[in-house]
Order: C-alpha cells, then structure tokens, then sequence
C-alpha cells in the first residue's frame, strides 16, 4: 500500500512538472516547483516507511524547511530581480 | 525577555527530541547554539512584536479543530468542482471587512482564509482583506466571528 | 488489522487528493485559481498521507515509535504553517505585478462586492 501512496505522490509530481514546464508566468513555475517540493516531502516519508528506516523523517523535514525557504527566495528574486537588501523597488516589464 | 526564554526551551527541546546522544559535550553545544538563536532573534524587530497571554493560545486550541473541519468541508468542495467536466468555477475578487484587529488576530484570520482551499488572501490593508475565491458563495463569515472570538478583548 | 485499514484508507485519500490537485493545477485557467489547486494537495492531501504513516507507528507506540509519531506530527504543523505563508506570498507578489486573471471566467459583477 505504501507502493500506491507512492505512485501518487510521483503522478502529482509529474502533473506539477507538467505546469512548471508549461508556465506561462513565472509565478506558475514557482506554485508548481513549491508544490513539487511539498510531494517530495511526502515521498521521502513514505519511502522511510516503505524501507523501514524512520530516520528518513528528519530528511523529510530539513526538506520541508528548505522547500520553503527557496520558495521565498526565489519568489524574491522574481519580484524584485535581486536578493540584496537595497532592491526596495519592483523590477520594471518583464 | 520571556519571549526569548520561550524560543530557547522550545528550540532545547527540539534539539533533546531529534539529537538522540545525550552526552554532556552534545548538550552543552545544544544548550549554546539555541542560546545563540534565542538572543539572535529576540533582536529582529522585538518592540513591535505582538503581545499574547495565555488565554489566546488556548482560544487558538479549541478553535483549530473547527478550522480543521472548515478545511476538510472546502477540501471537498473544489475537489468537486476540480473533477467535474465543466469545470465549473467563478473566480473574483472580494473586499472583506476584517473583524479582527489585533495584528495577531489579523495573521490568524488572513491566514485561515489562505489555508482554506478555494479561498485565498491576497491582501491586509487599512482593516480589509482582500480574497480571491475560486467559486461564489464561500462565506467568510462565520471565520471572522471565531477569528474574533480567539482575539478577545484585550 | 483494523488499523492497517485505517491506515490503508488514509494514505489512498491523501494519494487520491494529491492527484486531485495536480489535475487541478493542470486544467484550472490563470495562475491565481491554480493556487487554489496547490492547496487541496497541501492541506488534505499532505494531511492525510501524513495521518496514514502515523496510525502506522501506532502498533508499536509504547517500543519508542511515539519519536516517530512527534517527529510526522513536526512536518505537519511545519506544511500546514509554511503552506499559507509561502501561498500569500506567491499571490501577493503576482498581484503587485499584475498578472491578470482570465477574464472570461471572471464574474465581472463580483469585484469589489460585500
């Protein structure tokens, strides 16, 4: 049964892949790659389970974490076309 | 100060629950680095922080289970309208008056909002919340009463 | 036994929802109706797929497994903390640009209403 949790998990991963590659905005790319990290965070659970090795959690996590920090940082970058601290304002047409 | 007394032993225990090695010199470098973070983020920005008592986080307790169940209720709602054939959304902006008015009872509210599928926050200004919703008629209402509820009147 | 079920049952949902979302975020038309895609799979999909490996730890609660258990329970409150943050965020900055939503599909009389 873990194998059928699996399967979804990678089917939406591929459907993500599908919209990240698609776009046509870069803010579509972004959900899409947000929520491809959010199904990896499930895969690697699972996959813990599946070869009973638990400690894969902690790889879960420090994955959740990183997710979401590369979210924002390139969601940053995107908005405001730098990470520095002086990029007050909005980048003009793309 | 306490607020960083509350980061450091929430931090500690964190560290006790994943580190597994209980040996002095593993905990005295645990005890350090969640010191260092504690004093670090009590800098960033610790006049305008939010204040909350202790009645607000049991508040937050009995109300999370309700927005469990509003969670599961609209989780089923767009998976409908997802897999129907026609598709049948109508997506628009709305302009909400927000009740609360704490910025603690804001973040929870925008964030409530933003969790529940089909609805998401856009915007917090000058007492409004701006949401965009995936399908008419998901009615905010009841959310921001509880959400009131949870702030108090303090 | 009736917990493998449980279990069982959790992990399809979750599987089910995900998969519910990913549709989603395929067939909805703009970017700012597709957010509402990513967070079916973020809420209950990740939810119950996270719920069906805890019952899982559950047989064995008392051997040491309740680590596992606080540790499932970490990356929930952690996903369901940082979904919406990350979500505002995403729209937040689409809107301050301006992408524009498909208007075909947008009731014109509802902006701005209530």
């Amino acid at each position: 049964m873990f194998w059928a949790a699996m399967l979804a998990v990678i089917v939406t991963m591929a459907l993500a892949m599908t919209r990240a590659i698609m776009g046509p905005t870069v803010f579509d790319r972004i959900l899409a790659l947000n929520m491809f990290g959010t199904k990896t965070v499930l895969l690697i659970a699972v996959a813990g389970f599946l070869v009973d090795r638990p400690d894969f959690l902690d790889l879960a996590l420090i994955y959740a974490l990183m997710n979401f920090i590369g979210t924002i940082a390139v969601l940053k970058y995107a908005r405001f076309g730098s990470l520095g601290s002086d990029a007050k304002r909005p980048r003009g047409q793309l | 100060m306490s607020r960083a007394l509350v980061t450091f032993v929430v931090l500690f225990v964190t560290w006790l629950l994943w580190s597994g090695v209980y040996e002095p010199l593993t905990i005295g470098l645990g005890v350090l680095s969640c010191a260092f973070v504690a004093w670090f983020s009590d800098r960033i920005d610790s006049e305008s922080s939010p204040k909350t008592d202790l009645g607000f986080w049991i508040r937050l307790l009995i109300y999370l289970p309700w927005l469990l169940k509003e969670i599961v209720i609209a989780n089923l709602e767009i998976a409908r309208v997802i897999c129907a054939p026609s598709l049948p959304i109508s997506p628009q902006l709305l302009q909400v008056p927000s009740g609360p008015k704490t910025p603690m009872g804001q973040a929870l509210y925008a964030n409530s909002i933003t969790l529940t599928p089909g609805t998401i926050t856009l915007d917090l200004r000058d007492g409004t919340v701006l949401v965009h919703a995936l399908c008419k008629g998901s009615s905010q209402g009841e959310m921001d009463r509880r959400c009131c509820a949870v702030e108090g009147t303090s | 036994m009736v917990l493998d079920i449980v279990s069982w049952a959790l992990l399809v949902g979750g599987g089910l929802f995900c998969i519910i979302g990913g549709v989603g975020i395929i067939r909805l038309p703009d970017f700012y109706t597709r957010t509402h895609g990513a967070s079916i799979t973020d809420t209950l999909g990740a939810g119950l797929m996270l719920a069906g490996l805890g019952v899982q730890t559950l047989p064995h609660f008392l051997d040491g497994d309740w680590l596992i258990l606080v540790k499932l329970l970490a990356i929930t409150i952690f996903l369901f903390i940082t979904s919406p943050t990350s979500g505002h965020a995403l729209v937040k900055a689409a809107y301050a640009r301006g992408v524009r939503w498909d208007q075909a599909k947008t009731d014109p009389d509802a902006k701005g209403k209530e």
